[in-house]
């Protein structure tokens, strides 16, 4: 059974940020996951790393032209440490042999107010 | 004073070595951890360990530690709620440290709300959170029950799993700040390799966000207290009620 | 007959008395129980040069040691015991 959810003042306070992802071959939602977590640990180290609570929450796929894979998607990140999340995914060139590519939209303290002001 | 308790048992030859490795390193106390199947037997070649560590050889240079003491804890693992409570009644009156492993969400439960039981060690053992909640720490401070964080599980991974791991840590350390319930920090050691420098424990607990008197007490303070508690455990009648000598007088 | 097991839910007055600790400090005055309230014990001490006096000590920050018949000596914290004393009977104390 699952835990009861924590009341709001022990919850810790997230962000979310849009980003926007070219790669070569074709990716799914859970190679995203493994990529970032890799991006941020490669940089940062584990330390560093587990303070900042990452979670993919959307991914869409958009069409693909002059012959890579566009994607977008929303992550959830601890606030006070987006800058150091930026940072560190910017840093990212290759998943499994094959170039990749991650740019940030832009940040926003709501999921909704991230789709309608980056993604449509 | 450093105590640890949390040392795998295995048989005599085992544990002998892994007492003189945590002698020469600085360590005060150390309780090793059996399973309830093998409680009985381990008991019976503890007064041999002691008998290595006697005050006579103050000139022999491999024991730097004079005042160290061994002892023993009982560890129930088991998945349904009914026998854990059998259990739980057969092994009290004869342990000075009883502990429950953690990791099922209803074992935690049962845990933290029995007043017979010292420890849960371990309650995000394979678990994708960290396995306690603020329902559960309320009751964890009413009714003293302590919580346990291995350093063991951190030798044992990397990469991505190890920082989750520290993530759980960090969110027990919050909802401790917040709710008072006794901590411990044990190394968890089964081989030789395991072992470390106390001092060396502290500094990396530090570094995940505990600050100087916490760690103190979490090694020293609150291990000091379960055991002092549980000799005088046969003279407890009721909460608030036991039995003395005669009229005190200081 | 009384015993430790059974002295909480017992009649206290009459029993010798010595009160422990108050607020945290020693005190250790010797006597006997005269009276119980919801939060109060009622005792009467002798003092060292004859005099008798009673006094009154309430019963939240306090710890008593009660000495049994049977030769047995009892320590009770006092906040278990903020109940009437014919309404004591019938509750239910904590296990440990």
């Amino acid at each position: 059974m699952k835990l009861k959810i924590l009341p709001p003042t022990l919850r810790k306070n997230n962000r979310y940020l849009a980003i926007d992802i070219k790669s070569e071959k074709e990716i799914s939602k859970d190679e995203l996951v493994i990529a970032t977590w890799d991006a941020c640990i490669r940089f940062k180290g584990e330390c560093e790393t587990s303070n900042f609570n990452l979670w993919v929450m959307r991914f869409y796929k958009l069409k693909n032209s002059n012959g890579y894979y566009h994607y977008k998607a929303i992550l959830k990140c601890q606030r006070g440490f987006e800058n150091q999340v930026r940072s560190s995914l910017s840093v990212l060139t290759k998943l499994k042999n094959h170039s990749i590519s991650i740019n940030t939209l832009g940040l926003s303290g709501t999921i909704s107010g991230a789709i309608s002001k980056y993604i449509n | 004073m450093y105590l640890d308790l949390n040392i795998k048992g295995n048989n005599y030859d085992s544990d002998l070595i892994l007492a003189k490795e945590a002698n020469h390193w600085g360590w005060n106390h150390i309780s090793f951890n059996y399973k309830n199947n093998n409680y009985y037997n381990a008991s019976a070649y503890l007064d041999q360990i002691k008998k290595n560590f006697t005050n006579k050889d103050f000139t022999n240079k491999n024991f730097t530690n004079k005042d160290f003491t061994i002892d023993l804890r009982c560890e129930i693992s088991n998945n349904n709620c009914n026998q854990i409570q059998k259990n739980i009644r057969n092994f009290r009156p004869k342990t000075k440290c009883l502990s429950v492993l953690g990791g099922d969400s209803k074992v935690n439960r049962v845990a933290c709300e029995n007043i017979k039981i010292d420890i849960l060690s371990r309650p995000y053992f394979k678990r994708k959170d960290c396995g306690i909640n603020h329902v559960l720490a309320k009751e964890a401070s009413e009714n003293n029950v302590a919580i346990e964080l291995c350093f063991k599980d951190i030798l044992n991974s990397y990469l991505s799993y190890r920082a989750k791991l520290l993530m759980y840590f960090r969110d027990i350390i919050n909802l401790y700040r917040k709710f008072e319930f006794p901590l411990i920090l044990s190394s968890g050691a089964s081989s030789i390799y395991d072992i470390r420098n106390p001092i060396d424990l502290t500094y990396f607990f530090k570094d995940i966000g505990l600050k100087d008197d916490e760690v103190l007490n979490s090694i020293s303070n609150t291990p000091l207290n379960i055991l002092k508690f549980n000799e005088n455990r046969d003279n407890l009648i009721l909460k608030g009620v036991k039995k003395i000598e005669g009229f005190n007088e200081t | 007959m009384i015993n430790a097991k059974n002295i909480v839910y017992h009649e206290l007055i009459g029993l010798p008395i010595n009160v422990y600790k108050f607020n945290n400090n020693y005190l250790n005055k010797t006597g006997t129980v005269i009276d119980e309230t919801k939060n109060t014990l009622k005792v009467e001490i002798v003092g060292d040069d004859g005099n008798v006096s009673e006094k009154v000590f309430p019963k939240k920050v306090s710890v008593f040691q009660f000495k049994l018949p049977n030769e047995e000596f009892v320590e009770i914290e006092g906040k278990i015991l903020l109940i009437r004393p014919e309404d004591r009977i019938k509750k239910r104390y904590k296990k440990i």
